[in-house]
């Protein structure tokens, strides 16, 4: 009996000091930001994040919410003008170690079953500027939100990847779903080698409902017959990889290039020397 | 029993890691200011507005990579309009001890600081890193360069910035 109530005291005091070095682990210092993604629809209109400081002085934060949009084929962030999504506080001031609350929600339902997409900056605010020559790194994070309403059309992205020149590759992008999809990676392979030409290591990008987005990658080796892989995931966090067939394209025009000469030849002209052809 | 702690210990690590899945932990140590020494000729006082963020790529990240290992760009320039156009500063990079110049024929200023030589960025913790990455809610981090506003002070050899990085998930 005594024995087991050792062996208990023996094993709670070790998960004890295994849950306080995990929850050490967890704080650490720096800014602990969760979650990094807010769901939004009909049933929830609102949500909060925590933000923890873990520095050893106080942290002084402001909150901002925008509209995020890809109407343009890049993201765009407008001011949330309308105040579609409220945001409290708009400033906090994070004492040493404390966790605080931004709460977030819909100031009303939206029409429609597009997906809209916000983005919340959390901005550190720095105390004050070195007084020397200096440059001080602040740093924002920007933490995406969706907000659904209705029954929205599932992402159903199209693929097409256009071989430019022998060292460029579009892929187009194209969403004419309500939900938007992740791209994680986009792997370029050439056949000719069965090698994976991967031009930009991780392409993390969003590809919002109903948007077309452009993506043009750059290889160090001409690529023969290559193909396409793009990994992703989409707004249920279900992954995805489709193979993109690589069709031939234009040779890629610099950005600055000769004013090709091209000879003036009247119609006239180019229908008799047709003839004598 | 002691096999009975080590199982007991891996299911609280697992619910330990697994928990913060959506959770991003940032560090910024000392010195999170880059120090620029600025050439005594840099002499008018001009303020730059922001150039449109340029996107950094960290690349695939490890759990065990810091990002001050990292060669990552940050870019920003003048806008028009704003610069004397005889006066813009030299594509380069630049390092905590680098100097910058003076060239003329562009009224746009375009920095490349490897964050390699920023030590006050990277991930130290692991677990968040590793567990978020198991459920694939951070599996790289795009840093942009949002530049508010630099001013290069009527004092020579004085310069003093706010920088910027956001980090988009």
């Amino acid at each position: 009996m005594t024995s087991s109530i050792v062996r208990l005291c023996a094993t709670t005091a070790i998960l004890l000091a295994m849950f306080l070095s995990a929850s050490q682990a967890v704080m650490a210092e720096g800014l602990t930001v969760r979650p990094i993604r807010v769901d939004l629809n009909d049933d929830q209109q609102n949500d909060s994040i925590m933000v923890t400081n873990g520095e050893e002085t106080a942290q002084l934060l402001r909150v901002d919410a925008v509209s995020w949009d890809q109407s343009t084929g890049d993201d765009v962030y407008t001011p949330d003008a309308d105040a579609d999504l409220f945001l409290v506080p708009a400033v906090l001031n994070a004492q040493a170690g404390e966790t605080r609350v931004i709460r977030l929600g819909l100031r009303h339902a939206f029409a429609g079953t597009r997906e809209r997409a916000f983005r919340v900056f959390v901005t550190e605010i720095p105390s004050m500027l070195d007084p020397a020559s200096s440059v001080t790194f602040a740093f924002r994070i920007a933490i995406p939100v969706f907000v659904t309403a209705g029954t929205p059309v599932a992402a159903k992205p199209e693929w097409k990847a256009q071989l430019n020149g022998l060292e460029r590759i579009r892929l187009t992008a194209s969403n004419p779903g309500d939900l938007h999809v992740r791209i994680d990676t986009v792997s370029i392979y050439s056949d000719a080698s069965k090698k994976r030409l991967l031009t930009q290591d991780e392409k993390r990008e969003y590809l919002l409902g109903h948007a077309v987005r452009p993506f043009d990658f750059d290889v160090t080796e001409p690529l023969v017959a290559p193909t396409v892989v793009v990994d992703g995931t989409d707004a249920e966090d279900v992954p995805f990889s489709v193979l993109v067939p690589v069709v031939i394209g234009a040779p890629v025009v610099p950005a600055i290039s000769p004013v090709p000469v091209v000879p003036v030849v009247s119609p006239a002209a180019a229908r008799s020397e047709s003839a004598t052809r | 029993m002691f096999k009975k702690v080590i199982s007991s210990a891996a299911v609280l690590a697992i619910a330990f890691t697994a928990a913060p899945s959506a959770a991003y932990t940032h560090h910024w140590a000392a010195p999170s200011t880059l120090r620029l020494h600025v050439l005594a000729h840099v002499l008018p006082s001009c303020t730059f507005s922001k150039h449109k963020p340029v996107d950094i790529n960290f690349g695939a990240v490890d759990a065990n990579t810091h990002f001050a290992t990292q060669s990552t760009d940050l870019k920003y320039e003048c806008s028009k309009g704003v610069v004397d156009p005889k006066l813009a500063l030299s594509d380069k990079e630049l390092t905590k001890t680098d100097d910058y110049v003076l060239r003329s024929g562009h009224n746009k200023l375009n920095y490349h600081i490897h964050l390699k030589d920023i030590a006050g960025v990277k991930f130290t913790n692991n677990n968040t890193w590793a567990s978020a990455r198991h459920t694939n809610s951070l599996h790289s981090v795009k840093l942009v360069a949002d530049i508010p506003s630099i001013t290069l002070a009527t004092d020579p050899g004085h310069y003093t910035d706010i920088v910027t990085a956001t980090l988009f998930f």
